[in-house]
This record gives C-alpha cells, structure tokens and sequence, in this order.
C-alpha cells in the first residue's frame, strides 16, 4: 500500500507559508460545512482536484489513486441513504419498482460530496507542506521543539517499520510459517517490537550526543518565509468566509433538501448508477492494488 | 551427486525498474558447501532469495530439487530450503531457545514429539545446552545467529541458505558459524552462503560463484577465484591477506606453488622453500 | 599486561581513565574491572575483543552515557577533555566528542541528508546563517557531497556511517569514538570508513576505535587495548600486542595474516617493527628465505 507523504517541488503553493495553507484548508471545509449544499462541496473538490492537476502529474495521482479506494464507499452511500428519508416529510418518487426518496438522495450526495472534498483537500495538504517547515512556523507560534522533532521522526519510521514488517513476514514465510489469520501477527510483532526498541534506543543515545535534552534555544535549519501572497491569501480567506457566513446564515444553509427535484428518471439513474459504480469502482480498487 | 538447484536463462526485475539479475544461469551441486560472493548490488541476495521462492524470477526458471519454484509459495518450498536471515533478530520469536528449533518443524506439521527431537539433536550438535532455557531475544549477537542458523536446521531441508552468516560477527561467532557448518554439511545439508568476508570464504567453503552487476562472472574454487586479478577487480572484492602474499611470494620465487589456504599451510611452504634454496 | 604509560601533562590527555568499574543495575557480575587508560591527544586508538568483553561498555562510560544516563554501580573516574564524567551532564560532555554507532541506520531521523546534519546544529542553537556551510563542508570532510537532498535511508551503509561522521563533525569534536561502525557494511563499506578515520587522524581528531577488522586497523593506529571480560588485558603497539599471539588466539581474536605469517616464522617485535600489512610480510619472507630461514 502507497502512503501519501511531502513531494517536494517549487510550484506556487510549496512555495506559500505553511500555515496560509493550513488556513486555506481550513477555510475550504469551513465553507463546504456551513452549507449543506452537493453543489457546493463538489464545486470545491472540482477546484481541488484542477489545483492538484497545475500542480503536476505526481500530484493528481497522489490525490486520485486514495479517491479510487474510497469510491465504492462513497458509491454506496449514495445508492443506499437514497432508499431511506432522513426529514420529517419525505418525498417519494417512484422509478421503475423501487421508491426513493428525493431527500434520501440529497443527503447522500451532500455526504459524499463533504467526504471527498476532505480527502482531496486534506491530501494537497500532506503533498504540498514540507514537514521540517510546517513545525519551523509552529515553533514561531510557540510550539515547543520536541513535539515537531517527533512527530518528523515518526513520518520516517512509518515507511521504514512497514517496510521491516515485511522482511519479517518474509522471514518467517521462509520458516515454514503460513502467515493468513490472526495466528500469523505474532510472529511478526515481536521481532517488529525488538527491533523498533533498539533502533530507539540508538537513536535516542545519537540523538543525545548530538545535543537533544540541554536547555537553550534551539535554532532552526529550515527557514520559512512569510511573503505578501501570504497575507493576502489568508486576508481574503477569512473575508470569504465571512461572506459565506452570512449568506449562509441569510439563506438556511442553502439546504434544498426539501425543495431539491429532479424528474424521477434522473434521479433513479442517479441512484442506480451509484449501485453500478459501487461494483465497478471495487474491482477496479481490487486489481490496482494487487499489483 | 547430481545438481539440487539448477537456476536457469533468469532475469529479475525490481517493480522499482532495476534489473538485478540478467540471464543468470547457475547449476549447484548436492554437498559442497557453495558461497555467492559480490559488493552489495551485484544481485547476490536477489538470487539467493529466488531459491526459497521469496522472489519469483521475471524471466527464466528456478527449480530446487526437482520442482519449479514459479508456482509454490515460500511456506511450502520451506521443507526444502531453508534460508537463516541476515538479521536474526527479524526470524526469532518464541520464548525460549527450545521451542524456537521446534517452531520450524511445527510449522512443517511435525508433531511435537518429533519436533523435540530435532532440537534435542540441533542442541548437541551446535552445544547451546547452555543456553536452551534462555529467551532468543536476549542472548548475545553470535549465539542469537547460531540459533538463527540452528532453527532452520531442525526443519532438515535439503538445501540451507545462509545470508552473510559473518556480519556483525567477532571472530569467536565467526568460528561458531564455521565448526557449525560443518556440522551441516556433514548431515548432507547442501549450504548456499551469502557472503562478503573472503577469509571466511577462504577457509570454509568449497566452492565459489563471483557476481558483479546482475550476473554470474566467475565460478570456481576459493584459491582459483582469488588468484584471478580480473574478476576480483571487476567485482571489487580483495582476496584475503594469505592469499595477496602468497601470490607476491611466487612472482618472486617461481618454486613457491602458489598461495595457500591458510597461514599455517604457508609458513609449511615457505620453510620448504627456504630448505629448497639453501 | 603491557605498561604503555609515561607521564604526560594535563593538556595533552583526550581521555583519562582511572580504576573504572562498572556493573550493570540487575546485573550480576561487573561488566569493567579496574580500567586504566590513557589516550592522549591526536592519537588513534584501537579497542578489540570478543562480544561481551566490556568494549560497548566501554565507550558509554567515555562518553559519559555511563553513569548519567545507564543505571549501575560505577566506581573510579572517567575524563574526557579535563571534564568528569560524574558531575557533567552528556549534552556538556559531548560538545568535546561526536560518537557513531555500529547501525548505521539506526541513527537517522530526518527526511533529508543536510536535515539530518542540521540536527546537532539546531540542538546546539547555532546560528541558522552559517549552517548551510557547516554542513557541506562536513559533507564533504566524509566525501558525500551532493547527496544533501536525498533520503538518509537510501544511502548504501558506507555511505550512512559516513554521514553519521558527517553529523557530528558538524558540531567540531575534537574527539571521535566509534563503536563497531563497520560491522554491517560491504568490503567497500569499510573501506571507505576506514580512509576517511584515516584523513581526520591526519588532521588531528583523536579516534577511540573499537572494532573487529584488525586487518584495516593496524597499519593506522598507534596503540591498540585488547578487552576481555571486561578488563584490558593488552595495551601497546599494534606491533606488540599482535607479536603476543598465544594470547589472542586464546582470547579468539584474529590478528592480521601478515602479523600472524612472519610471527609463526619467528619473528620478534624488536623495536617496535612487525610487519602488519602484505607488503611487509612479503618482504620479510623474502628476507627470511635469502637468509636461510633463522
């Protein structure tokens, strides 16, 4: 399995201050909240997925290929929750034998639409902050040292213990073990354990001896700039949100779940499609990542 | 003795893009003990894991003792090679050192009775009466290797592969591993061993195979393969002390007979010499 | 035991070591006896043994790692650089040394080589402006320029236990103590550690070397310390300590081929003068077969 980390480059958005990113972010799902709007969640994954395609091919992919595996679920929510009403008056439409519901299917879209603009967004995130900058501009906030060294540590060891966990489990094949069910965790949690201790220890000691743990101000490698852009995204930002607030507010969330109509062919094709595509999407997920 | 392991027109190639082993053919024979030498990246440990079925050739066909390794998974090719990981740490996980050389016949689907029997005999023969009790976890370095080597031994293969059973080793380990293998080889254990300590090399094993670069580039017997400057340069590997001297010392002294084995063997022909010259 | 010892003054001594004991807290038996030991500065020490002799224990009590952060009964006295071990913490002690470990992987945390430099640099709070030089010039002491953007985790072992060297140059040590570092490398691997300890001698870094390839060693240490059951037993020359080899055979050490070859021919470490290396062995026996043998 893949893991989504930094992919370094020098596009527009690596080169913003980390935590205008953040506050972009942040923004983005506090718009696509405040409305309980499928148009508007999926306008704002559609932008997304446009930024992450300026950035680069290495980008969309890394932003499509977890999309591909969360598909059958979001298929199924759609094609599910429009079988069941969520409001007080539900409103029935009849498509071929089956009845759904106006508001079901809403619902489900909204749902769909909010989880994939979170991935989408979430990811660009992870793809485009380099960690040693994301904790350099922390620090500036007030983040103690440590808590950024640990958590950069732990985004190497990630890749590395599963990589170990694997040589293990090919050690252990190698002693005749059948590594299927629970049985085979074992095997290869105790050495996974014994070598992750040593290497903690070792690191630790290295670590030491190199100056961790003496008080003092700890300075900073990686050097992070705040540049006008950055202002004027974050400013802008927020005036949007404010804007949106409003509106929000004025206009109910802009929720038309009660008022939403589509001719029932449509929208029985639209839950049908979603049944269709939940299958699909699985055997597409299963051969991607057999490979 | 026929060939245990034939490795046949194989090429592999890495999901990574890296091809490591180009049209590798190799036929290992049953009994002598065999080592695969080369600097890290020539492909060593990529074909030595193609002979317990780890990796599955790209190209080509690997068959150990008569069965073609393509279709069997490492589990079941396990009864018939063996393979003791360069880091023991990564094989070893029972309590103590008992049950760990009765894991693998287990898993073999031996009972248990016949399980304590090989680990009764793989305590005598390797002598860890001393530490039979102890958790694998925490012995020293060269015994947890030892008893890496042990528990793969008490699955009774045909064929055992060591990965550098000499790294990380002191020179007390290294003469454990030496006197154990053999022990295994006496059994009628074919040994495949990784390794890039030519001394070791030198004095334990019977024959040799040089790889550099994804192929086969030499085969032959330890002192043939060290008096070769060639291949010893093209595989940037340096022959042991003795040897480097005893090559220098027949340059100068044509009567020498060429290098030996060990010191001993050559302070036996340089004193010949000396009667030879006076 | 060999007495290696003539006075010397304060501001020569690197290391000074007196009377070190040490057991291990839950331990039975005491892992040092009575250590006593000199290393003076700019010298490039060996330490060889076999596996539980004590060396690892050793280097924890030179660097100061014992007592202050491993449990037990410590007695006697460690200094390193005129400051003792027990009322200094190792964050102090270790402005005066950097120490490699024998995994080399083990040692790494960061995602990029120049990070990974950069962490002694930012622990220490050196000035942001002048690391980027620092680090390629420690970079380059170890032969790894280049490699800054990379991940410390795809070099080859040589080339991670030479940035290991790298990142604690960077902090200018004025001594080096390595434990094992070669033990998992390749040939070249090894190699390429051994030349570059070799050049830092060179320029004056003291080495406490501890490791198994007297081969490499010999022909560029001063003095090796042979260690077993946690006491020095041997303490000289590399020539003297390997014209003993009753002694290290019995102890399970290897000494160099070469060594082994001319003393098993007779030869005796007269002034100080053993071959140690091919070339000296070759002459010796050409010397040995013209003269008839002894």
């Amino acid at each position: 399995m893949k893991l989504v980390f930094y992919i370094p480059g020098n596009t527009w958005l690596h080169r913003l201050y980390p935590l205008t990113k953040l506050t972009l972010a942040i923004i983005i799902f506090y718009i696509g909240f405040i409305f309980f709007n499928p148009m508007v969640s999926y306008t704002l994954s559609l932008v997304g997925l446009v930024f992450a395609a300026a950035l680069g091919r290495k980008y969309l992919a890394s932003v499509v290929n977890p999309l591909i595996l969360i598909m059958p679920a979001i298929f199924a929510m759609i094609f599910f929750q429009s079988f069941f009403p969520i409001v007080s008056h539900p409103r029935p439409f009849h498509f071929f034998f089956s009845t759904i519901y106006y508001n079901g299917l809403y619902y489900g879209l909204e749902l769909s639409g909010r989880i994939i603009l979170v991935i989408i967004w979430v990811i660009l995130l992870i793809v485009t902050i380099n960690p040693g900058d994301l904790f350099t501009s922390l620090r500036k906030i007030g983040f103690p040292y440590i808590f950024g060294f640990m958590v950069i540590t732990m985004l190497q060891f990630v890749p590395i213990l599963l990589m170990e966990s694997q040589m293990i489990t090919e050690a252990q094949q190698s002693r005749g073990l059948k590594l299927s069910g629970f049985r085979a965790i074992l095997p290869n949690l105790v050495p996974l354990f014994v070598g992750a201790w040593e290497r903690a220890q070792v690191l630790a000691m290295s670590l030491e001896v190199r100056g961790m743990g003496s008080s003092g101000k700890k300075t900073s490698f990686r050097k992070v700039k705040v540049n006008n852009i950055d202002i004027v995204i974050s400013i802008g930002g927020v005036a949007v949100a404010a804007v949106a607030t409003y509106y929000s507010y004025i206009h109910g969330f802009f929720n038309m779940i009660n008022t939403w109509t589509v001719t029932p062919w449509i929208g029985g094709f639209i839950a049908y499609i979603s049944l269709i595509g939940f299958f699909v999407s699985v055997v597409v997920a299963i051969s991607r990542y057999r490979a | 003795m026929g060939s245990i392991v034939t490795v046949e027109n194989v090429w592999y190639t890495y999901p990574n893009g890296v091809t490591a082993l180009k049209n590798v053919n190799l036929s290992i024979e049953e009994g002598p003990v065999l080592a695969i030498i080369g600097q890290n990246g020539s492909g060593k440990t990529t074909l030595a894991k193609m002979l317990n079925g780890l990796l599955k050739p790209t190209k080509g066909k690997v068959t150990v003792a008569g069965i073609d390794t393509a279709n069997k998974k490492t589990y079941e090719l396990a009864k018939y090679v063996g393979y003791a990981f360069q880091n023991p740490i990564r094989q070893l996980y029972e309590d103590t050192v008992e049950k760990e050389l009765m894991a693998g016949p287990i898993n073999l689907g031996f009972d248990e009775a016949e399980a304590r029997r090989r680990a009764e005999m793989a305590i005598k023969l390797f002598k860890l009466e001393g530490i039979r009790t102890l958790r694998p976890s925490s012995i020293p370095f060269p015994l947890k290797k030892l008893v890496g080597v042990a528990s793969i031994f008490t699955m009774e293969p045909k064929v055992m592969v060591l990965d550098e059973p000499t790294t990380g080793q002191d020179h007390l380990g290294i003469s454990m591993i030496q006197n154990a293998i053999k022990t295994i080889k006496d059994m009628g254990i074919t040994l495949v061993i990784i390794t890039h300590d030519m001394r070791f090399v030198l004095e334990s094993v019977d024959n040799v195979v040089v790889m550099a670069n994804g192929e086969i580039i030499r085969e032959g017997t330890p002192l043939e393969i060290f008096v070769d400057k060639k291949t010893m340069e093209v595989a940037s590997l340096s022959p042991p002390q003795i040897v480097q001297i005893g090559v220098r010392l027949q340059e100068l002294y044509p009567a020498h007979g060429g290098p030996s084995r060990t010191v001993d063997e050559e302070v036996i022909t340089i004193k010949r010499m000396v009667k030879k010259t006076n | 035991m060999a007495v290696y010892a003539q006075k010397s003054s304060i501001q020569d001594v690197a290391v000074s070591i007196k009377g070190l004991s040490f057991k291990y807290f839950g331990s039975d038996s005491y892992a040092l006896h009575n250590i006593n030991m000199e290393i003076k500065k700019g010298e490039f020490i060996g330490i060889v043994g076999p596996a539980g002799a004590g060396k690892t224990t050793l280097c924890y009590a030179i660097t100061g790692l014992i007592p202050n952060d491993i449990l037990g009964d410590f007695e006697g006295s460690v200094t390193i650089n005129g400051f003792d071990t027990l009322s200094h913490p190792v964050y102090e002690l270790s402005k005066n040394y950097g120490f490699v470990f024998d995994n080399p992987e083990y040692q790494f945390s960061q995602a990029t080589v120049e990070e990974e430099v950069a962490v002694g640099l930012e622990n220490r709070g050196v000035d942001p402006d002048l690391m980027p030089e620092i680090i390629r010039s420690s970079l380059k002491k170890v032969k790894l320029e280049g490699t800054e953007k990379r991940s410390p985790f795809e070099l080859s072992g040589g080339q991670q236990q030479r940035l290991a060297i790298a990142s604690m140059l960077a902090l200018k040590p004025s001594i080096l103590i390595l434990d094992e570092p070669t033990s998992y490398l390749d040939p070249q691997g090894k190699e390429e550690v051994y030349s570059t300890l070799k050049e830092l001698n060179e320029e004056g870094m003291t080495i406490i070397l501890v490791d198994q390839e007297v081969e490499l060693m010999a022909p560029m240490v001063s003095k090796i310390a042979i260690m077993y059951k946690g006491s020095i037993v041997d303490y000289g020359t590399p020539a003297q300590v390997f014209s003993n080899i009753k002694s290290t055979i019995e102890l399970g050490l290897r000494i160099p081929q070469a060594t082994e070859l001319v003393v098993k021919l007779g030869k005796n470490a007269e002034n100080g003068n053993i071959p140690l290396d091919v070339d000296g062995a070759v002459k010796f026996v050409d010397s040995y077969i013209k003269r008839g043998g002894n």
